[in-house]
């Protein structure tokens, strides 16, 4: 094996700045190639059924095939819901463990499960909802609901062709006024149940952004980088009905809160993780700082657990997911979303340099010690190499375990 | 705790009694002692034994010895206080011209930008202030062309200016140091022995590390033991405890609560109707300096990814102190009647609409309830800098209402800030910090410096603003509050410059390399890894030579 290649699909500093680091080479065309840094789609087609391309021993690629179980929505949902139940079944007769399952908000696919929904929204009509789209991301296509006729609204202007353009436009435009592509027809959306009362930090809501390594699913194999990052809203948070539709004050993609006016691109809005334990721990106490961050890891460990039997644990493959959680006020976590491409650009000098030991951290942990792509032997390597290279990561393989049994 | 420790005045406890009241009507908390004793005198039963025994246990549970204990302490530490008289000529000087030049750039910005120095806001004005008041960060005051009166650069300029005229310096000296003034300042013997606690604690300090098991009982962690001996601490509300707790570094959510011991700066029913009155004053009239103060934050605060999203606390509590003539009262009786830059601006004639009437009187209440003016500009006589809103930033993290974070800011800005920005030959003042790191470094890293001094590197101006800031927005906001911690418990600021020399210490090896002065900043630009507390012991525990 003399030289190492890799293959982007797209061309990203933070990634390529760590594969030259360690010596690796672009593959050519006519080249196989050893590491394939892939975007969702191109790793999907790779292991559908009709290619024909069969990975060697010495490639290695950054998804997995059907990670969609975790990373849609819908799927998301569905396969957490099923998670639930078996896991209630199971403590019927014995006692509760310590952890609520109730990790993510109520959420119903539509327009499939909308008489489940409409009897829902009946219990609490007061209640706030947000519809988001399944399948897209940064935030497009997203808007709160507090009236059931909303919904008839969304439906009928998604099926009918006439009020398909102008309507469609407006329902899913951004606060700012930044006119987005209007949605296909039945595109099938999730509606959640808000969370209306987030924790608030200097009175603006904000949401995390943990990333979590995920090298094999059989047996769970995760691991949860330490420097993940709150990202705020750039507007006061604000409950009123005529800040509905101000989605610079509800959602805290950046691809969105940049265009606000009051976004300030030396932090971006982004304040690291340690910094909002210290927070929580200065003005809560630090038993509630540890036990919010042992949720999140509870929540993370459970969403993983749920989708593990439906996963396609392919050794070649690992996946690094981005984790989006909102805190609300009781210092609850709640598992919003999961990215399997969490966005790699950069906004700030931090920003970049956390990204680029993210990877570096990454490529550590999947590839053995001799720094050569191999993947058969990912899920048994020694466990002198999985503590050696721990230091950026906090490995719970073991509470898997010990949920399973208890 | 016996009446008469060992201080020079052997007081009667006649004598000591009358500075015990004495000490408690200036804190205000007179009345509400004798009204708790007569309660417990009344209450408590008369049993057939010694009833001054049992006075004295009554006393003792309900906490009045000690308040009685504090008020004793407070009052033997005021009257320690001397005013302090500028002894040094050529000192007082300087800092007069310094305090010159910032009012004629004050000056300066104000015919430049053709505003005016006071005047009252319109009504619609004061509306839209007082609306958006819990998010000034959004209230645009077109601050684009404003400049900053002076930084931490200025300051190294005029310390290093500094010249004593009957002291001649030959040629060597003249390169060695950049602080030409032979100042007395602490050796490192007496640095090693003023902290030795640093070092030889009974329990290991809380910036080791929280997670440190302690010895003997492996089941507990650091944090938890300090934790619960800091419950109890707070519960007694004693002055030296607090002090002596604090030291050790304050777990977090106790750290308000200690710290308000320490700096005696509770909030009560009084301070937070005074803090609204305040808040009052800064809608009602504008001040040049409002707009200084929000270009500072603007530039310092908020782009501190540590700090950012307390902006518009930081906003509300930097607005109000500057108009809070407390401040100008404590520091002219710490520093000397005509020390201020305010009097520059007396008799100062500017109204509301600019013509010529009268003098400016800003109206305050000081805590015992008088109603004090002055004609101080702006009310609290501190000309804001670059850099100056880091000195409220890290404390949004230890309080979370503004009153607390306001009252904890003016008490550590009165006891201890203020004299980073300030020329003058007190111990603690920057000039003898200036020379007392720059000392500490010719001592424990000889070849350091002379490696500095042949590259043209100046390791104090690299050093000046992390002093001149006490580390604020240099260090880890948790690393940072442990420094505060350690010059609470110790009531001094000599750790800023030990600290600031151990630093250069730890990247020796790195400043040996490089050879211009930019690329030695470069290299100390970034202090987010250094922890304090393992720092200092390094420091503390070397040898000299």
């Amino acid at each position: 094996m003399s030289r190492i290649t890799y293959f982007t699909d797209m061309e990203k500093s933070v990634v390529t700045a760590n594969f030259v680091k360690r010596g690796w080479t672009s593959a050519t065309s006519d080249e196989d190639w050893n590491f394939y840094w892939a975007n969702t789609q191109t790793c999907r087609s790779l292991f559908s059924a009709e290619s024909s391309y069969r990975l060697g021993d010495y490639q290695l690629i950054n998804h997995f095939p059907n990670h969609y179980e975790l990373t849609r929505k819908d799927l998301m949902v569905k396969n957490i819901k099923r998670y639930k139940r078996e896991q209630d079944k199971e403590r019927e007769t014995r006692e509760r463990s310590q952890f609520n399952l109730e990790f993510v908000p109520v959420t119903f696919v539509l327009p499939a499960d909308y008489n489940l929904f409409a009897e829902e929204y009946r219990r609490c009509p007061t209640c706030t909802w947000i519809m988001k789209p399944c399948g897209r991301s940064q935030g497009s296509g997203i808007f709160l609901v507090t009236k059931l006729s909303r919904i008839k609204k969304w439906s009928n202007e998604g099926n009918s062709a006439s009020t398909y353009g102008r309507h469609a436009v407006q329902a899913s435009s951004v606060g700012s006024g930044n006119p987005q592509q209007p949605a296909p027809p039945r595109e099938s959306y999730v509606i959640s149940k808000y969370i209306e009362s987030p924790l608030l930090i200097g009175g603006k809501k904000f949401d995390l952004r943990l990333y979590v390594l995920v090298t094999s699913f059989r047996p769970i194999r995760a691991y949860l980088f330490r420097r993940g990052f709150c990202r705020f809203c750039s507007a006061k948070y604000d409950r009123s009905t005529h800040q509905m539709d101000n989605m610079l004050v509800h959602l805290t993609n950046v691809a969105i809160q940049k265009q606000g006016d009051d976004y300030n691109p030396h932090h971006g809005g982004k304040w690291s993780v340690e910094d909002l334990l210290f927070y929580v721990a200065s003005h809560r106490g630090s038993d509630a700082a540890e036990l919010l961050w042992q949720e999140i890891c509870w929540v993370i460990g459970h969403s993983l657990k749920a989708v593990a039997p439906m996963m396609l644990s392919d050794p070649h493959c690992f996946e690094c997911y981005g984790y989006d959680i909102i805190i609300d006020a009781n210092l609850k976590p709640w598992l919003i979303e999961v990215n399997a491409s969490p966005s790699l650009s950069t906004t700030t000098n931090t920003d970049h340099f956390l990204k680029l030991s993210l990877i570096d951290a990454i490529l550590n942990v999947v590839l053995p010690p001799d720094g050569v792509p191999k993947c058969c032997l990912t899920h048994i390597f020694s466990k002198n190499f999985l503590y050696y290279r721990f230091s950026k990561f906090i490995y719970f393989q073991r509470q898997m375990e010990q949920t399973s049994v208890c | 705790m016996s009446p008469t420790s060992s201080t020079s005045d052997r007081m009667t406890v006649q004598e000591q009694v009358v500075s015990v009241m004495e000490e408690m009507q200036i804190l205000g908390t007179l009345d509400k002692l004798i009204a708790a004793s007569e309660h417990i005198c009344i209450a408590t039963p008369l049993g057939t034994g010694d009833f001054l025994a049992d006075l004295q246990q009554a006393f003792r549970l309900n906490g009045i010895e000690t308040c009685i204990k504090n008020a004793l302490v407070l009052s033997r530490r005021r009257k320690n206080i001397k005013e302090e008289q500028e002894q040094l000529n050529y000192m007082r000087k300087a800092q007069t011209h310094f305090e010159r030049r910032v009012s004629k750039a004050l000056l300066n910005l104000q015919t430049d930008l053709k505003l005016s120095l006071v005047r009252q806001r319109s009504s619609s004005e004061a509306q839209e202030l007082s609306s958006k008041w819990d998010e000034l960060s959004t209230y645009d005051q077109d601050v684009g062309s404003i400049r900053n009166l002076y930084s931490s650069q200025d300051l190294y300029e005029a310390v290093v200016a500094l010249r004593d005229p009957d002291y001649s310096i030959n040629r060597l000296e003249e390169k060695w140091s950049a602080v030409k003034i032979p100042l007395n300042v602490p050796t490192f013997e007496d640095l090693q022995e003023f902290f030795s606690d640093v070092c030889t604690s009974v329990d290991p300090f809380l910036g080791l590390g929280s997670a440190l098991v302690l010895q003997g009982n492996s089941n507990v962690t650091l944090l938890n033991h300090r934790i619960t001996l800091g419950t109890k601490v707070v519960a007694e509300n004693d002055i030296l405890l607090s002090e002596e707790f604090v030291k050790g570094g304050c777990p977090s959510h106790l750290r308000g609560r200690l710290w308000k011991q320490v700096l005696l700066s509770h909030v009560g029913d009084k301070e937070k109707t005074y803090f609204q009155a305040k808040k009052q004053a800064v809608i009602q009239t504008e001040y040049l300096t409002d707009k200084i103060i929000m270009k500072d934050i603007q530039l310092t605060a908020s782009r501190d990814e540590h700090y950012f999203v307390y902006e518009d606390l930081i906003y509300q509590v930097s607005l109000c102190f500057s108009r809070d003539p407390y401040v100008y009262l404590q520091l002219c009786s710490k520093f000397g009647s005509r020390a201020q830059t305010a009097t520059r601006f007396t008799p100062l004639d500017v109204s509301s609409n600019g013509s010529k009437t009268g003098t400016v009187k800003a109206d305050g209440d000081a805590p015992g309830g008088q109603t004090i003016t002055t004609s101080a500009f702006p009310p609290s006589s501190c000309i804001p800098f670059y850099g100056w809103a880091m000195y409220v930033a890290p404390l949004c993290y230890v309080h979370e209402e503004a009153e607390d974070i306001y009252y904890t800011l003016r008490a550590m800005y009165i006891k201890y800030w203020s004299r980073l920005h300030r020329l003058s030959s007190h111990r603690q003042g920057i000039v003898s910090l200036a020379i007392l790191f720059e000392r500490l470094l010719q001592q424990q890293e000889p070849e350091l410096w002379i490696h500095c001094l042949n590259n043209n590197i100046e390791p104090l101006r690299i050093a000046m603003p992390w002093m001149v800031q006490a580390f604020s927005g240099f260090l880890i906001p948790e690393q940072l509050l442990f420094l505060w911690d350690l010059i609470l418990g110790f009531d001094s600021l000599l750790l800023l410059p030990l600290l600031a020399a151990s630093v250069f210490s730890l990247r020796r090896e790195n400043l040996h390399r490089i050879l211009s002065h930019d690329s030695a900043e470069t290299i100390l630009s970034d202090l987010s890894t250094i922890q304090v507390v393992p720092l200092l012991q390094m420091a503390l525990t070397q040898h000299t030579g």
